[in-house]
């Protein structure tokens, strides 16, 4: 049974590559050539990501990724192409992610208010905070 | 066509404007919020250009916040706010309209629409009226809402996270950073984006998620766990914990439904 | 009661300040007239600042900025001792009250929801003309053109007004004849079945197709067009669809005037493409647009969707496949090349969900056959939007696409209006080998907004009751992998057919996943105790045997290869199932179960479809005799004219069924019309079935037991009445073994709300 393919991310092809010329093109032409990077470095914006991963997914099994490349552009001070490196899979590390998470409130449905589905309110769990009542003036 | 005498059955009788308001206001302190809300409108109806109408008209929509009958409510202000744009309790309206959606925010996990219509409606609050008590509030709630955006975006990026789709989930986190840094959020954020980084190989961006992480937030745990994963010691929030290995966290993603 | 509309509130036009000297500087504002409104909200209306001069047409701004607000009947405006201006105001009346006279059909509610006007808000004659216009609108929308409304306006004191509208409904206007003018190559009542709207007829009271409803035909127009696309016309054109009013003024006549043109055939099918080293011949195989047969638009854009899935495949990101058509109208073929050409480079940037007000939006993100950062593809979001819409958790999906932050960049933005996803049934019926029976079931297919399905069934039969809770989740783990949770509780009284009760109560856990997009395979483990009771004493010594209870523990392993066109109701293709059940991991049953299915159907001609079903199963036990409640029993459904177990080993002194290890069955059945016009909802059904079953462990002397051929054939109808479907089946047993139980009625009837 043949796997299900997909292709992710942004992979610049070859020629489009070698028309980068390092030192001469600037942001505007890369982003025209090759189009706009998957992923900028988060701290330094100086270095663009061209991510490109072709994976294959059997029946339930998870995605498998078949390969990876990765174009990195460093842009020097001057805005220009400083160098491109590209990388393959070899420094992967598979890692567990964990599954803790930082918890956030809004109203999540209770079981029987789902299923009549009612909703209700936001704001502090326990007792729920009323504003005041206008000046009453009376 | 219809004389005034039969009309619905439970009008009430034409009273004194004073005396009908006085019935509401009892009602209401006596927390029959809808009796007082049926009682407002009536003095309304019947005197509408009494001054007590005014105030009648902001205190139907107040007994309907009371009963958490939000768009009745949001739609009540509305109008005192058409009707009064520069009276004394216009600002009270504006704030009660904004915590009305405000109460209404839905979980991270579903539509967002309403928290959209909160934080304007609650910028809308500070910015008309900056120095009333109900701005400072509202700056709180802003913050609230504000995280729970940034929640949003979180939950997202952990479902491509969970699906291993790096290159989409990259993008989430570091929208959190780069646009929610006052955020709860940025902490786990950046520790998403270690374990991104890793896991695509690119050691030098991890390097810089996890400092960025230990400069901001070194007591977090978050921190302690993108150390572990930067240096190989043991992780503290997936294998600490005994009985949280893979098998537990699966049986407790069914289990949460109740 | 005053009549018409007479209340002092004329929209008159603001009139211009009187002969004020252009220049004037303003020191105070005074204001007349106000009653309910605060001098202070006119003045903050008013654009006039005091101290500075004041110019003309300033004035005659803030005079229409105050009509703007709709609050005030008319504005005036005056200068008092040269520095004073004087506006005077009249307020436009408060509404008190709106009432409503001569409804029927519709409520006062969902009138109420469409008007601008309520009580306690402020009264303008130009608001009054637009709820008007609506509610002749809502009355539109449901088909009553001959609707009329007449507002009434009472003053009252205080400056309020009621208002009354007089509501002449009026009968629905209906379609009474739908004509087709032009129409050479295809009947009339042809055409007719194409379309959404249909004639009126009174026995189909419960019908509303047949009301005239201009947007349905508006969409009759564009089944038409893909009627004859789809059958080779491709010149095919109407040229007008009228709809006149009947003299009687009660119905329309619907008259569609079509010029056919010539009937295609596909002429040379070719595939070339414009991106670098793409072979296009690689791409020709399984195409379905086959040069010799007739010309049909919908194969056209099934090879596009194929050619730019395969394409994007072999990871070109970019693919736009456009079909170049020419055609020769002298040899009437068409010819079609399919040009694989580079298509506008795009990335998605983000996909927002929204409207999911009870849905997770995992739950709609994990359908999307594209991922942020992916190349765009316009096929894979139209699969991603048809999967979305087959969950059926949604009234409406709309995925639009919008600019992101970089030109390249598209914006995926998926808008969807939640449906009721629960539905209760409760239902009755009489079914032959049940009795009358009753059933409770409450299920509810997006629990939690999490995509997950819970199902609460129970039954209640003369011979037969049963309780099952079932719940599947379709992604566990995040994974294309469905997880199905049973629990069950049954009892049959089986006196008529093996002289023993019945029990049997257990649950299962299976998983369930698809190979592709045609194989699907699935893994259960079930543990279900069986307990044989109430025997009566002249029963067949095996039953007597096997009383008591039971525990089994089996592992079933199906996998299925299914190319049918619907699952519901299948009309073309075919499947084929294989399903084994390894009984002995614990528990006190050992056996292998295993059953293969096959189902063939072929349309003959329109609605008319002929099938063949097979079904053959053996079950062996390991060391040890297969009990009399696992072995298989043939008859009822299944095989009609023999009662269920009819066919099988038998206990010659009590005449008890004691089912059979080994049995097939083959159905011939052609399913056909009455004739009758379809909406009666009634077909018929010829039928030929071929079969036998034998062997069990205990076979001995007393025990009838043969391989012979039973063979039955015999007519059904099916009405699928407004109250539920109605199954009567009539079958003649014409090759059987003396020994066999027959039965030549069956009869299963059963209503759901």
């Amino acid at each position: 049974c043949t796997p299900i393919v997909d292709n992710r991310g942004n992979l610049p092809t070859q020629d489009a590559v070698d028309q980068i010329v390092i030192g001469g093109s600037s942001r505007a032409d890369v982003q025209r050539i090759l189009g706009s990077p998957t992923t900028a470095g988060t701290f330094n914006d100086k270095v663009w990501y061209y991510i490109s991963r072709k994976q294959e997914t059997v029946a339930f099994m998870k995605p498998a990724v078949r390969e990876q490349t990765i174009v990195a552009v460093h842009f020097d001070d001057a805005g220009l192409v400083s160098k491109m490196t590209a990388s393959g899979g070899e420094t992967v590390e598979f890692i567990d992610h964990t599954a803790e998470i930082t918890p956030t409130t809004g109203h999540s449905m209770g079981f029987l208010e789902q299923l009549f589905g009612n909703i209700g309110r936001f704001g502090s769990k326990g007792g729920v905070y009323k504003a005041p009542s206008p000046t009453t003036g009376r | 066509c219809a004389s005034s005498s039969d009309e619905d059955p439970n009008v009430y009788v034409e009273a004194p404007v004073e005396q009908l308001y006085n019935q509401a206001m009892d009602a209401m302190l006596a927390e029959r919020y809808e009796q007082a809300g049926k009682q407002f409108d009536e003095v309304e109806r019947q005197h509408p250009y009494s001054v007590w109408a005014t105030k009648a008209q902001l205190m139907s929509g107040y007994t309907h916040y009371l009963r958490d009958q939000f768009d009745d409510a949001i739609i009540a202000m509305d109008r005192f706010i058409q009707l009064h744009p520069s009276h004394r309790d216009t600002p009270y309206a504006y704030y009660i309209k904004a915590i009305s959606y405000y109460a209404q925010i839905a979980d991270v996990s579903r539509d967002q629409s309403l928290t959209e219509q909160a934080m304007s409606a609650l910028n809308e609050v500070v910015r008309r009226y900056p120095d009333s008590s109900y701005a400072r509030d509202a700056r709180v709630k802003i913050d609230l809402t504000r995280d729970h955006m940034a929640g949003k975006e979180m939950e997202i990026g952990r479902f491509y996270l969970r699906t291993e789709q790096y290159t989409a989930a990259v993008n989430r986190f570091r929208r959190v950073v780069d646009q929610y840094q006052t955020t709860t959020h940025v902490p786990e954020a950046l520790l998403r984006l270690t374990e991104i980084y890793l896991a695509l190989g690119l050691k030098d961006e991890a390097q810089a998620a996890a400092a960025v992480l230990g400069h901001n937030y070194p007591g977090s745990r978050w921190y302690a766990e993108s150390y572990a994963l930067m240096t190989g010691g043991k992780r503290p929030m997936t294998q600490g914990e005994p009985g949280r290995g893979w098998f537990g966290r699966q049986i407790e993603s069914i289990t949460d439904i109740f | 009661q005053t009549q018409g509309p007479a209340a002092p509130t004329g929209q008159t036009q603001a009139r211009p300040a009187p002969s004020a000297a252009p220049q004037v500087v303003i020191q105070s504002i005074r204001v007349e007239g106000t009653q309910r409104i605060e001098p202070d909200t006119v003045r903050n209306y008013l654009n006039i600042r005091l101290g500075e001069p004041v110019t003309a047409d300033v004035v005659d701004k803030s005079l229409k900025t105050l009509f703007a607000t709709g609050l005030f009947a008319d504005v005036s405006v005056g200068i008092d001792r040269g520095d004073i201006l004087v506006v005077r105001v009249v307020e436009n009346p408060i509404v008190n009250r709106i009432a409503f006279e001569g409804l029927d059909k519709l409520e006062e509610k969902d009138l109420l929801a469409e008007m601008q006007l309520r009580p306690r808000v402020v009264y303008t004659r130009s608001k009054l003309q637009a709820d008007v216009q609506r509610l002749l609108d809502v009355y539109r929308r449901n088909s009553r053109f001959a609707a009329s409304i007449e507002p009434k306006i009472i003053q009252l004191d205080q400056n309020r007004v009621d208002v009354v509208f007089e509501v002449k409904e009026g009968d629905p206007t209906t379609v009474s004849k739908i004509t087709f003018v032009g129409n050479k190559q295809y009947s009339d009542s042809t055409l007719r079945s194409e379309l959404m709207s249909s004639e009126y007829r009174w026995y189909r009271f419960w019908a509303s197709d047949d009301s005239y409803d201009p947007d349905r035909v508006a969409f009759d127009r564009e089944k038409l067009r893909r009627f004859y696309l789809k059958n080779g016309y491709a010149d095919f054109r109407i040229q007008s669809a009228v709809a006149e009013l009947a003299p009687d003024r009660k119905s329309f006549y619907l008259t569609f005037t079509v010029e056919e043109g010539q009937r295609y055939k596909f002429g040379k099918i070719n595939i070339s493409s414009q991106l670098k080293n793409l072979d296009p011949s690689k791409l020709g195989e399984g195409i379905t647009t086959v040069s010799g047969e007739w010309y049909n638009n919908e194969q056209i854009e099934a090879t596009i969707e194929k050619l730019t899935q395969r394409v994007g495949d072999l990871g070109y990101a970019f693919v736009d496949v456009q079909p170049v058509t020419n055609r020769d109208p002298q040899g009437k073929v068409i010819d079609v090349s399919f040009e694989v050409r580079e298509g506008p480079k795009a990335y998605v940037e983000r996909i927002d969900i929204s409207g999911n007000v009870r849905t997770q939006d995992r739950v709609l993100r994990r359908e999307f056959r594209l991922v942020e950062g992916d190349a765009f593809n316009a096929s894979r979001l139209r699969r991603s939007e048809q999967r979305i819409k087959d969950l059926g958790f949604f009234k409406s999906v709309e995925v639009t696409r919008e600019q992101g932050s970089q030109p390249d960049q598209i914006v995926l933005k998926a808008k969807v209006e939640e449906q009721s996803t629960g539905d209760l049934t409760v239902g009755g019926g009489f079914s032959t080998s049940d009795g009358p029976l009753g059933e409770i079931g409450i299920r509810e297919r997006n629990l939690l907004g999490r995509g997950q399905d819970l199902k609460v069934t129970t039954l209640l039969a003369s011979k037969r009751s049963k309780v099952d809770i079932s719940f599947v989740e379709p992604y566990f783990l995040d994974r294309q992998l469905a997880l199905t949770v049973d629990a069950f509780h049954t009892t049959r009284d089986l006196q008529k057919y093996s002289s023993y009760d019945w029990r049997s109560t257990g649950g299962a856990v299976g998983f369930g996943w698809q190979l592709n997009e045609d194989w699907s395979e699935s893994l259960k483990y079930t543990l279900r105790s069986d307990s044989i009771s109430d025997i009566e004493d002249d029963a067949s010594r095996y039953v007597k045997e096997s009383a008591g209870t039971t525990l089994s523990s089996f592992i079933t392993h199906t996998i299925a290869y299914d190319k049918r066109d619907s699952r519901r109701n299948p009309t073309d293709g075919y499947v084929i199932s294989l399903e084994n059940d390894i009984a002995g991991l614990g528990g006190d049953t050992r056996y292998l179960r295993t059953t293969l299915r096959g189902e063939y159907y072929y349309p003959v001609m329109p609605e008319v479809v002929a099938s063949l079903r097979a079904n053959i199963g053996n079950i062996v036990g390991f060391g040890e005799d297969v009990r009399i409640n696992d072995r298989f029993y043939l008859g009822g459904e299944e095989f009609r004219g023999f009662r269920t177990g009819g066919v099988g080993t038998r206990d010659k002194g009590s005449g008890d069924a004691l089912g059979a290890q080994n049995y097939y069955v083959l159905t011939q059945e052609v399913s056909f019309p009455l004739g009758l016009p379809k909406e009666l909802g009634l077909t018929a059904r010829l039928f030929h079935d071929i079969g036998s079953a034998w062997g069990a462990d205990v076979s001995g002397s007393g025990v009838n037991d043969s391989t012979s051929i039973r063979a039955s054939v015999g007519i059904g109808f099916t009405w699928v009445s407004p109250f539920g479907p109605i199954r009567v089946d009539f079958g003649i047993p014409y090759l059987k073994q003396k020994y066999d139980r027959t039965q030549n009625f069956t009869f299963g009837f059963a209503t759901r709300y």
